[in-house]
């Protein structure tokens, strides 16, 4: 049961397997005390069993991509899982045939170069058509790669990602990998007999006995020398997400919070990092894609990570709209990650904020509500004044906190990778918001609305004004009847996929008129083109990304763009032909028009409805 | 020669002044303008930098020089063709022209106040641009404030619309610094206890007597220059505005209250030519396309390539009235020319 061919093999897989137990202990170790808790704790519950069934599902199956793209699904479920069943069956094989558990790994490996011909029902009639099946499966799903590499379109995927050398590699030796092993098994059929309904065939096709018996020998040589040189790749490569990723399952369900601060080679966010597979499904989802620029996109900037250098500038041209998080089939915090990365960048900046102490509290009689219009209201003040408005017309008690003075809620400074200077304001502005003696704070901003939410800790609930409007309009306190302007409704990237908030604005838009549809909307929302947090994009580039998003809203001849965020409304209306407008200057525009009675619709001079 | 023919499109300055060089040269023309009446924006001015000449004393002359020319007003010209040696007009209303050479002087658009929403244009009434300023000083616009008031507080923002990334505009609109100066003495001379405050970028006093104007200014009439750019305007008490900046050269931030807030606009082409097969398309500017010198001049397509057509004026950048008056007289002269080679 030894041959030495199987030395390629067993050095590859062995200095891997040192790698990264070295590398996974290295990690680990960086885990604070409250964290091995939680390992603890986790590793007999149920939480392990949670664990197990999701690295089934995503790490073999990859049901995620699936649900997206069955034909990109197929491919790397084929991979993944159609390699688990090799291994299984391996194991099953030797097991049964040997009657022993435990076998040397190469001996399963190349099974059938030891044991050509195999006797009874479960060798011969189960386990070698399974085995056989499982390599086909393997195999077409390598094809559909192959092809994806060549056209990319066919699988659906109009962007892939650009390896570097080390990937290239790995991609080789991968992809070289079973064609070899099939080759292999083939000779050895052609020249002992035996084989299932794979191997007879392609030994019959291409392989004389003369041939085979010449052959055969160096086609398990190459076999083997392609899986160690793939295994001795693996830890350098993105392959290495392989292992990797069923670890970071694991200790997410655990409960493993990230360590503080940007860790790439510590805990978690470790696992994280070094999860990618790099399978480029960020790539179509960003919006910056669509405008042209592929430079800073979440394939590109782990990999800078796992690199050491660069991923800084990377972190900071992103626009953080989050669709790759949405569409991540692994699921990796990369908004946090990529904020994370920023902290290095401002760290000499010299932030003063000896103002926030003259800032007075004030306590005042218990109101309503409290509006809180943020930066962004400044800089759009018929938002802000649309909102009172309504208000007033609902007959609702509030107070505007931020109409003189205002500290802002924190969220740039978090997104320009400034965390402690963020608490400080969060610090100062909870003060004042306890301050105020409401029973509910209502924001027009989504970038304060989602940090007041998920950061603050406040006493009192938190509404973006999309949400409280709609409340208002439920408990009829506002009236509007439905008109027929056609409206093209932007989701804020804070507020859509940052909060989940995607219905409210709808179903306002929908008590006034009607909504047309778009082929990027909800999560698939593309970004307005701007952010408070990042500012090295150049403009032109933020430009790009504007004019493909206003494509998109435009793209069913609406009669106004809706919005609900004041940075997404003041980026997009500069640049568009179309009216832009936040929703609650449109619900109180129609106000105007419901009271004025019947109204018509706006004649255009290029009407171009497609259903 | 026999007389040949020449379309002119739009009829402010520069237009008329080609008119009128060009039938002193012996040359038929017509003009078209998009408008109900002839003289551009200069119709709505007050008066000019930088010696407060009445800009009627200007426009005058102007609509004199082009009596007895034809002028088809309300006639927007939407596409021009070329086939062998003729031109071809056609306007929105129907009206077809030919003739053997076109000279475009469509001018400029002011920028669109509101599309800043941060200064509160069409938001707060006290928020108005330079020239609703002068119409106001014409009388043909009511002041925002009470006029009895005693010491009212203005400020006037440069650079609105113009070099500024944000709204596609890279360029500088050359004529709104000193236009601000000049406002500024107007209205320190009419409300002699005001305060007039500037907010700017940075001053360009290009022209002869702008850099006296601009001394003259914090000299004698004691307008107050600041070095900064407003970051927000918003409502205070009794239909006030405050605004908020910072004064880059003290390094510190500021916060004023102000009875009126002027709106120095910028220039934006009114036109962009676009080629459509065998035609060049008249139509809207959109966002960032630059002016005629800076697009379709440099584009080998057309223009340099189609002999006979001709642009002049502030369609091909931003320029003050001299400017634009030299600009068509030189220009006429090129189509004077080139009429001659022809025939």
């Amino acid at each position: 049961m030894y041959h030495p061919f199987v030395l390629p093999f067993v050095v590859g897989f062995s200095v891997m397997g040192v790698v990264l137990v070295a590398r996974y202990i290295y990690w680990l170790r960086g885990m604070s005390p409250g964290n091995r808790q939680r390992v603890l704790w986790g590793f007999f519950s149920r939480s392990t069993l949670l664990a197990v069934k999701e690295i089934l599902q995503e790490s073999l199956l990859h049901l995620k991509i699936f649900r997206v793209n069955p034909l990109l699904g197929f491919m790397h479920a084929s991979l993944a899982f159609g390699w688990f069943m090799l291994i299984v069956g391996g194991k099953l094989e030797t097991w049964y045939y040997t009657g022993n558990f435990f076998n040397p790994p190469y001996y399963a490996i190349f099974f059938r170069y030891f044991e050509p011909l195999t006797e009874g029902f479960w060798m011969n009639g189960v386990l070698l058509f399974y085995m056989e099946l499982s390599l086909l499966i393997v195999l077409s799903g390598l094809s559909i790669a192959v092809v994806k590499r060549i056209r990319k379109k066919v699988v659906g995927m109009n962007n892939t990602t650009r390896h570097n050398p080390a990937n290239r590699i790995a991609l080789f030796f991968l992809w070289m990998v079973f064609p070899l092993r099939l080759m292999a098994e083939s000779a050895t059929v052609a020249v002992h007999g035996g084989g299932s309904f794979l191997t007879t065939v392609t030994s019959s096709l291409f392989l004389s006995h003369d041939w085979a018996v010449w052959l055969e020998l160096p086609l398990w040589w190459a076999y083997s020398t392609g899986l160690g040189l793939f295994f001795l790749a693996l830890p350098f490569s993105r392959y290495l997400h392989i292992p990797t990723e069923m670890v970071m399952l694991l200790l997410k369900k655990w409960g493993v919070q990230p360590e503080p601060g940007f860790n790439p080679e510590k805990g978690v966010q470790a696992f994280e990092v070094h999860s990618c597979p790099g399978c480029g499904v960020c790539l179509d989802v960003c919006p910056a894609m669509g405008a042209g620029i592929n430079s800073f996109q979440s394939a590109y900037f782990v990999r800078q990570v796992r690199a050491g250098h660069n991923y800084e500038t990377i972190a900071d041209m992103c626009l953080n709209c989050g669709a790759c998080k949405e569409a991540c089939p692994v699921g990796i915090s990369l908004e946090s990650l990529r904020l994370d990365a920023r902290s290095h960048l401002h760290r000499k900046a010299n932030f003063d904020h000896r103002y926030l102490h003259g800032t007075m509290t004030l306590w005042r009689d218990t109101t309503e509500v409290v509006l809180y219009t943020g930066c962004m209201g400044r800089i759009n003040p018929k938002t802000t004044q649309a909102v009172k408005s309504l208000l007033h017309e609902a007959g609702v008690k509030f107070i505007h906190l931020d109409e003189h003075e205002s500290i802002c809620c924190g969220r740039p400074m978090a997104l320009a990778g400034a965390a402690e200077q963020a608490k400080m304001l969060i610090q100062r502005n909870r003060e004042l918001i306890h301050g105020q003696n409401g029973q509910l704070l209502v924001t027009t901003c989504p970038i304060c609305y989602r940090y007041f939410s998920s950061e603050y800790d406040l006493n009192i609930p938190v509404l973006h004004h999309s949400q409280f409007l709609w409340q208002l309009i439920e408990t009829q306190k506002l009236n509007r009847h439905k008109g027929n302007l056609r409206y093209a409704y932007h989701d804020p990237c804070e507020l859509g996929r940052g909060a989940n908030c995607y219905d409210e604005p709808r179903n306002l838009l929908y008590t006034v008129g009607e909504l047309v549809a778009l082929s990027s909307e909800r999560n698939k929302a593309l970004c307005c083109g701007n952010n408070i947090g990042s500012l090295t994009l150049a403009e032109e580039q933020k430009q790009k990304i504007t004019a493909n998003t206003l494509t998109v809203l435009s793209e069913n001849s609406p009669d106004y763009i809706v919005t609900a965020c004041p940075m997404c409304k003041n980026t997009l209306s500069r640049q568009s032909t179309l009216p832009v407008r936040d929703l609650a200057e449109v619900m109180l525009e129609c106000k105007e028009v419901n009271v004025a009675g019947s109204r018509t619709r706006k004649k255009q001079a290029s009407v171009n409805v497609t259903p | 020669m026999s007389q040949q023919k020449v379309a002119i499109v739009g009829a402010g300055p520069a237009g008329l002044q080609a008119a009128a060089t060009l039938v002193s040269l012996g040359v038929s023309v017509e003009i078209f303008e998009r408008n109900g009446s002839p003289g551009g924006h200069l119709k709505q001015w007050h008066a000019l930098f930088p010696h407060f000449q009445n800009a009627t004393h200007a426009l005058n002359p102007l609509l004199n020089g082009v009596k007895g020319i034809t002028m088809h007003l309300g006639s927007k010209v939407s596409e021009i063709s070329h086939n062998g040696n003729t031109w071809r007009l056609l306007s929105d209303d129907g009206l077809k022209y030919e003739s053997d050479a076109v000279l475009l002087t469509t001018g400029f658009n002011l920028f669109d106040a509101s599309r800043k929403e941060e200064y509160g244009y069409g938001v707060y009434p006290g928020v108005v641009t330079s020239a609703q300023l002068e119409e106001m000083f014409n009388g043909q616009r009511p002041w925002p404030f009470d006029k009895s008031l005693a010491a009212p507080k203005i400020g006037f923002v440069h650079c609105v619309g113009s070099r500024d990334v944000k709204c596609g505009n890279r360029f500088c609109s050359k004529v709104c610094c000193v236009t601000a100066v000049k406002q500024a003495i107007e209205i320190r001379k009419r409300f002699s206890d005001s305060a007039v405050t500037c907010f700017y970028m940075d001053l360009r006093m290009y022209g002869l007597g702008f850099e006296e104007l601009y001394h003259e200014a914090q000299v004698n009439h004691q307008v107050q220059f600041i070095r900064g750019r407003l970051s927000e305007a918003s409502p205070a008490v009794s239909g006030k505005i405050q605004v908020k900046a910072e004064d880059t050269l003290m390094g510190r931030p500021l916060k004023l209250t102000l009875d009126m807030l002027v709106l120095m606009v910028g220039m934006e082409p009114a036109v962009k030519l676009t080629a459509q097969n065998n035609h060049l398309a008249l139509g809207k500017p959109g966002f960032g396309d630059g002016f005629m010198a800076d697009r379709e001049l440099n584009t080998p397509e057309y223009l340099q390539v189609t002999p006979g057509l001709f642009v002049a004026g502030a369609c091909k950048g931003p320029a003050s009235l001299p400017d634009t008056i030299q600009d068509a007289k030189a220009v006429s002269v090129d189509v004077y020319n080139f009429l001659k080679t022809k025939s």
